[in-house]
Formats: structure tokens, sequence, C-alpha cells
């Protein structure tokens, strides 16, 4: 099983594979609209637009499992990315992380890049994941790690290092 | 001068949240393009974000290459913030890169660029806000008076560090312990 294996729903309802995404680089990221990480929004729109030319991709996926802190609809959520933060980055519908009900790429994620405790929880929103160009997780990151010190992991994988 | 708030009608298409954030956007992105002819000075890469609360209008990130503006106040009277804070805060851009840190915040070089910008050189706005948040106060002293500090600087002090008077060069202490350290040394 490969990450191009799921399907995602995109925050407009349409449903779609991850072999949309084959060939590039992808940064996979658990986003609140409510969160004291969420002015990393900026930051992450700031690393796509610089390399989405060349294959950068970041996917964000809205959860509202980590202190409730995302409680809209994806129309609101929507809203408030483009309104706020002027995100043209993919965005997907709301899943779950965690636990039983968590989304099947999440699930992928998790056992492939277990994070520091080693029990492949999700800790809190903005968690990231980094995939290279052939569905490999590379590497998973803290909330705190910020999108700047990201970029520095991503310039080698687009070929730009 | 501080300039009055003038309410925009709701039917201002401008009053719409989503329009009112692009416009936003676009004049700043037009004036930096008009500073990066003026001045000669390299504005690419720049991000706006609307996400700033409180009192202020407008925010500049330099490290972080951001413009935030506070869409609570923008809304209020979205013409004036497009005339006034948006030239205000590219000023502040523009200034720090012809002049680095040399220039004051809004000194004179950020008011002449403020200014040629369409700009009212002004450094506060006029328009209605709110603090995102009150403080908490508390009473410190030092030899030579007594300080009003925020919860802010209390939980720093707290934590180890010192603030000194610039005036006596005494450590500011809680003022109930001052006065008890006064009362011991008679």
């Amino acid at each position: 099983m490969d990450i191009y294996d799921f399907d995602v729903r995109t925050i407009d309802g349409r449903v779609m594979s991850m072999t949309e995404f084959r060939d590039h680089v992808l940064l996979i990221v658990n986003v609140a609209s409510r969160c004291g990480f969420t002015p990393q929004y900026a930051g992450l729109e700031a690393l796509y637009r610089r390399h989405k030319d060349r294959g950068l991709r970041v996917l964000g996926f809205p959860c509202d499992q980590f202190g409730h802190q995302e409680p809209g609809d994806e129309a609101e959520i929507r809203s408030f990315c483009s309104t706020t933060y002027d995100v043209t980055f993919p965005m997907f519908a709301k899943i779950e992380v965690n636990g039983g009900n968590a989304h099947p790429l999440y699930q992928f994620l998790r056992s492939a890049r277990k994070g520091m405790l080693g029990t492949g929880v999700i800790k809190w929103n903005f968690t990231k994941f980094l995939v290279g160009r052939d569905g490999t997780v590379l590497q998973r990151y803290a909330p705190t790690d910020m999108p700047e010190r990201i970029g520095k992991d991503v310039l080698p994988l687009i070929g730009t290092a | 001068m501080r300039i009055a708030a003038q309410p925009v009608a709701a039917s201002t298409p401008l009053a719409d949240t989503a329009l009112l954030a692009a416009a936003l956007r676009r004049r700043t992105e037009a004036l930096m393009a008009e500073a990066a002819r003026l001045y000669a000075v390299d504005l690419s890469g720049w991000c706006v974000t609307l996400d700033l609360k409180g009192m202020a209008a407008g925010r500049v990130q330099l490290l972080m290459r951001r413009v935030r503006y506070n869409l609570a106040i923008a809304a209020q009277a979205p013409e004036l913030f497009l005339s006034i804070t948006v030239p205000h805060e590219v000023a502040h851009i523009v200034c720090h890169l012809r002049h680095g840190r040399r220039a004051r915040p809004h000194g004179p070089e950020w008011r002449a660029i403020c200014l040629a910008l369409g700009g009212t050189g002004e450094r506060c706005h006029g328009f209605g806000a709110e603090p995102a948040r009150r403080l908490r106060r508390y009473v410190y002293a030092c030899g030579c008076r007594r300080w009003s500090l925020t919860s802010i600087r209390v939980h720093r002090i707290r934590r180890g560090l010192i603030y000194h008077c610039r005036a006596c060069g005494r450590a500011l202490r809680p003022a109930a312990a001052e006065a008890a350290a006064n009362e011991a040394c008679r």
C-alpha cells in the first residue's frame, strides 16, 4: 500500500484520488482556524507559492480533534482561509486524524512516521508530513516547526539545492 | 492629527468581507509596485494576512515579510483604511529597506515616505477599536517612583528577569515589598 491508494474529498466536496499528486513533493498538514499555530497558514502559503511551479503541493486537512479549534463547516473554513490568509493551496474536507474514525490517509501517514514518542498519534494541529516525489513519507514535523524551516528540507526535493 | 472614523453604509460593496480582503491585497500590491519604482527597492515575496486583532490597524513583520491588517477595524471604514493604513504600513517596509534600523518607526524618514505614497504621515488611526485583551496591572516600585506593570512583565520578573529604573538604577520590586524594605532600613 502506498500514499496514492487513498481517495480524499476536497473542501468543495469533490472526491479525488491521491494519484493526482503523483510525482509531486507533498507537505500534508492538519489545520485549524482557531489555533495558536493558525498564523502558520501564511508561511505555508508562501512556501507553496514559491515552489508550486517546481512541483510542491501543500495539502491542508481541517481537523477539529484538538481543543475544538476547527468548529466551522467546510464553507466557513474555506472563507476563513481565503479571506484571512489568501490561501490558494489545496484544502480538503474536515477529517479526523486520530482514533477509530481517522482518515485512512492519516492512518498511513502516522504509521509511516510515528513521531517523537513512537505512538504515531498526531499531537496537535499543524503537524506536517513531507512526502517525496516517489510517495515516500520522508519527514514528520511538530506543530512548532515553522514552514520557513521546513522550506530548507523541501529545496533538495524539488531540485534546486 | 487624528482622523475621525466615517462608517460606510452597509450597501457599500466593500462592506463585504471577501471583497474587502481582496481590495486590501490589491491596494497593498499596487502601492508596493509604486514604492518599488519610486524608491528602487525590492518588494517581492511579501504576503498580506488579515489576522491582526486588538487596537492596531496594521503591522509589518519584517523578518517574515508579512503585512498584517485588522479586518474588524478595516470593516468600519474601508475607504479610509485603504487610503490611510495601507500606505502607512507599506511606508514601514520601504523605510526599513532604505534606512535600516537607524530610522525610528514613525520618524521623519518614514513620514516622508508615507506622505509620498498618499498616506497621512500620522502614527495613529482614529478608528474605533477595542483591545484584544485587557491585561491585569500590578504596582511595582523602585527608589524614586511607582510603576504600573502589566501581567506580561510581572510574569517575566517572576521567572527571573530584572527591570531597572532608568532614573535611580534600582530594581523594580512589588510595591508592598519595597515599602517593607524601606521600613527595615530605618
